[in-house]
């Protein structure tokens, strides 16, 4: 959160979700690697090098996929929530990944001639209007370069400097790269491919990413297009009854305007903040009130129920609504924010316990 | 995230799964034939005699 800003917040989760990240990603080039020389020497001389470039390469695809699918899942499933919390982490090793994929390729098929390798990557193959020959490795040094462009500003220091929504849509581009990856594969590995394996399980990530994000996508279109029938004439929108919320956890209702409202219930008071995060407007009615505090699924982030304010020493604030039950028991929400850092009207359900 | 970003999202996906997947279609369909299998009889003979008929 953003007082000031360190590399990492390390805490013992996140460092053995780390350690688990790099011994898996260790296991998979190792398995890799033995599983490639053991059928190689059968062959052709073992290329051992060769082998660890695609081992590296596929690892950081593998990884690229998997972060992509954290995000679409997590909007789906609820269980998925605690991947979403350290996803950064595993596109870092992604990318650190695609380094060692890159340099190695480009000291090892380019560093041997008298060009710069950076040239000889450009010129060595001149097939540009081919389709089968087409030189695959622009589009890795394309996906490579979105990638650098994600690493270097992933830092809360640029989210805080950019704006939330201005990062995001630069973090967007993760998509394109994701795309010239699976088309750097496609026009390269691919190519040469004996097994239908390979091409079945490019296919098959390639529908599970743009799977998930279309049908989470759309599931958040319906729900955003439902909101148009809200109506709110006297400025208070009936949101539910108390009992529909569970304890420590929010019901989100949408406004007018298209914003939501999340409506948590800590015990027997009832709390109306606005959904978006100022992290990265994460949607906070999906976490849970933890030790007081309302934290957000995404990142953990915290604010105060009461008047929407982060715990010292931070500073972050997000807008309050006020609320009031109806005679019939029901939750109304006003849908005016209140000015940031004022306490909103709660509500104090009798009987409930404390 | 909020709305815009929300349709945003789901817009860019849209355009750009059909894309990638022509182009990974596209890639698919013209990769050349396995050459792990049995050479011709002209390459073999080229190999032995080191020239074409």
């Amino acid at each position: 959160m953003g007082l000031k800003y360190q590399a990492v917040q390390w805490n013992g989760n996140k460092i053995v979700y780390d350690l688990c990240v790099v011994a898996a990603t260790a296991a998979f080039i190792g398995v890799f690697m033995a599983i490639g020389l053991r059928s190689q020497a059968t062959g052709h001389q073992a290329d051992a090098v060769g082998l660890l470039i695609r081992a590296l390469g596929d690892a950081a695809f593998l990884m690229l996929t998997i972060t992509l699918a954290i995000g679409p899942l997590a909007r789906l499933t609820p269980r998925v929530l605690p991947l979403l919390y350290n996803r950064r982490h595993l596109g870092v090793m992604t990318f650190l990944a695609a380094v060692a994929h890159f340099a190695l390729a480009l000291f090892w098929y380019h560093g041997g001639g008298p060009l710069n390798p950076f040239v000889s990557l450009f010129v060595s193959n001149p097939l540009y209007r081919s389709v089968e020959g087409f030189p695959f490795e622009i589009f890795g040094l394309a996906a490579f370069a979105i990638l650098f462009l994600m690493a270097a500003t992933s830092h809360d220091f640029w989210l805080k400097t950019l704006s939330a929504p201005v990062w995001k849509l630069l973090h967007m581009a993760v998509y394109a790269a994701y795309g010239l990856l699976v088309l750097h594969v496609a026009y390269g590995a691919l190519m040469t491919e004996k097994s239908v394996v390979y091409p079945a399980l490019m296919v098959a990530a390639l529908a599970l990413v743009a799977g998930l994000h279309v049908v989470a996508g759309a599931r958040e279109w319906r729900r955003d297009s439902g909101m148009k029938g809200v109506h709110a004439p006297d400025g208070w929108l009936d949101v539910c009854s108390p009992e529909d919320i569970p304890d420590k956890r929010a019901v989100i209702a949408p406004l007018p305007k298209g914003d939501r409202v999340a409506v948590f219930r800590d015990g027997a008071k009832i709390y109306a903040v606005e959904n978006a995060c100022r992290h990265q407007n994460g949607p906070l009615g999906e976490g849970v009130i933890k030790d007081g505090f309302i934290t957000c699924p995404w990142h953990g982030w915290q604010y105060r129920p009461q008047d929407g304010v982060s715990p010292p020493p931070f500073n972050e604030r997000i807008a309050t609504h006020d609320l009031r039950l109806s005679s019939l028991g029901r939750i109304f929400v006003r849908v005016k924010k209140n000015p940031l850092g004022q306490a909103g009207a709660p509500i104090t359900i009798r009987g409930a316990k404390p | 995230m909020k709305r815009p970003q929300r349709r945003l999202h789901l817009m860019i996906w849209i355009v750009l799964a059909p894309t990638i997947a022509a182009g990974l279609a596209l890639a698919l369909w013209r990769a050349p034939p396995d050459l792990s299998a049995e050479p011709s009889s002209d390459l073999a003979d080229i190999a032995v005699t080191g020239e074409a008929d």
